[in-house]
């Protein structure tokens, strides 16, 4: 039972690392950052280390995204000519996170 | 068959070569980061499945529950550390590519040539 | 040219790594513990006195490296302080210049903070009974901290203030160390304090005091990390600098 289990989880996990790699956007990469090392959690306490396994959801999860998306913001490209100026702040931070995708498609 | 163990290596050997993939081909800065951050999750799944003993118990001792057969604590106290370490080294990463974006312009790595001489 | 390069010195380390651990190949499983695991098990409650092993390990018989964990994370925020001194643009005034997120933020944010705050010292103080301990209960406090500066309920950190706690904890987890020194086998890091009743609160010696050391030093210094990356650095502008 534990075998299957760890087997669909690690199955999981190796998708999603190659879609953090290489995924299109990037905000989309570091969405799917944090739910490998969410799932990668759930592993750890499929091996019974539930000390690790609170460690890195909180880490990973919480702190690692925070931060990225910090340095997503800080770093987008913001002269965009787009279909209107944006009307409020969830708006804006989805512009802001939508124009590093296509100013650094790499 | 094919054991527990055995699935676990397997896995993170490969999220390690998918992380190192990614840091040698990938050109934008943040994507550096975030492969460097995939193959930080493949080492830790390595040295915790390092400690796995078969039909082994979390390693706390519980009331009323006699009888020791535990994992390996050893790894998981070792991958603790490296968890927040590895935090660390990427916010330091990515403070970095902060600057860089600040002061160049750009985070592409092909474009950011300041050795050239 | 790259991909394949790539590609090649993957193939080679991928190999370098299956030639190292042998046992991938076969599916066989141990059912004991050898030669580390087991005597820390078996004397850890004599020992350490403390029911999670992990953390009796973390804290006392590896007590020195976490020392070293703490100077690293140290080391980082200093670096990162350093580093984000340049940078402009108050993150969140110039998101939520017109609007403050919505209704879902601000009402579960102001409804989530107490319950994270509890669960964060929770986490923290029963660190040698049940999984958790130190670092994810800082960090757990740490992200309480940072929903007050999503939610704009406060506009910027107090940095003498987390530069003080942060001081403080990092003085109290050597002094507790140096504690040590006192008894009948003198080092550092050594537990002399009782250790009380096995699997109670008030146990384990000196174990649930460094953590909580180590919880105030992690949650200060990961809300230093994270704010000061998000306010506006006073160094001026980069291009001053260039001479």
């Amino acid at each position: 039972m534990t075998l299957w289990i760890v087997l669909f989880l690690s199955i999981l996990l190796i998708l999603m690392a190659l879609a953090a790699v290489f995924a299109r956007s990037l905000a989309s990469a570091v969405i799917i950052l944090s739910a490998l090392s969410l799932f990668t959690s759930l592993l750890f306490i499929m091996v019974a280390a539930p000390d690790v396994a609170i460690t890195e959801a909180a880490i990973g999860s919480a702190l690692t995204t925070v931060i990225f998306v910090l340095a997503l913001y800080r770093t987008r490209t913001a002269d965009r000519a787009d279909s209107g100026s944006p009307k409020n702040s969830a708006d804006e931070g989805a512009l802001a996170l939508r124009s590093t995708s296509e100013a650094d498609h790499a | 068959m094919i054991s527990v163990p055995q699935v676990l290596y397997i896995t993170s050997f490969l999220l390690i070569l998918i992380g190192l993939y990614g840091v040698l081909t990938q050109r934008n800065l943040i994507r550096i980061v975030i492969a460097l951050n995939v193959a930080d999750s493949g080492i830790n799944l390595l040295l915790v499945t390092l400690g796995y003993v078969d039909g082994g118990r979390v390693p706390i001792f519980t009331p009323g529950v006699q009888g020791a057969h535990m994992v390996d604590p050893v790894p998981q106290a070792l991958v603790l550390t490296s968890i927040v370490i590895g935090f660390g080294v990427t916010a330091l990463m990515l403070t970095l590519v902060m600057r860089i974006f600040a002061q160049r312009g750009t985070i592409d790595a092909s474009r950011l040539r300041g050795l050239k001489w | 040219m790259r991909k394949l390069i790539g590609l090649l010195l993957l193939g080679a380390f991928a190999f370098y790594l299956v030639s190292l651990m042998p046992s991938v190949f076969s599916p066989q499983s141990r059912d004991h513990l050898e030669t580390v695991g087991k005597p820390i098990i078996e004397s850890a409650e004599q020992v350490s006195g403390s029911a999670n092993v992990v953390t009796a390990i973390v804290v006392q018989y590896r007590g020195l490296d976490t020392l070293g964990e703490v100077t690293v994370l140290f080391v980082s925020a200093l670096g990162v302080a350093l580093l984000a001194s340049s940078l402009k643009d108050r993150v969140f005034r110039s998101m939520f210049a017109d609007d403050d997120g919505g209704f879902i933020l601000q009402t579960g944010g102001r409804i989530l903070l107490p319950f994270i705050v509890l669960i964060g010292v929770y986490i923290v103080a029963h660190g040698h009974l049940s999984p958790g301990g130190g670092f994810p209960g800082g960090v757990l406090i740490a992200t309480a901290i940072f929903i007050l500066l999503l939610t704009g309920q406060v506009s910027a950190m107090p940095h003498g203030l987390l530069n003080l706690l942060e001081t403080l904890a990092g003085l109290g987890f050597i002094g507790l160390g140096a504690l040590g020194f006192m008894g009948d086998n003198p080092s550092f890091l050594t537990n002399v304090l009782p250790k009380g009743q096995f699997m109670t609160l008030f146990s384990a010696g000196f174990i649930p005091f460094i953590y909580a050391m180590v919880g105030i030093k992690v949650a200060s210094e990961l809300t230093t990390v994270v704010s000061s990356l998000t306010e506006e650095g006073d160094a001026g502008t980069p291009k001053e600098n260039h001479r």
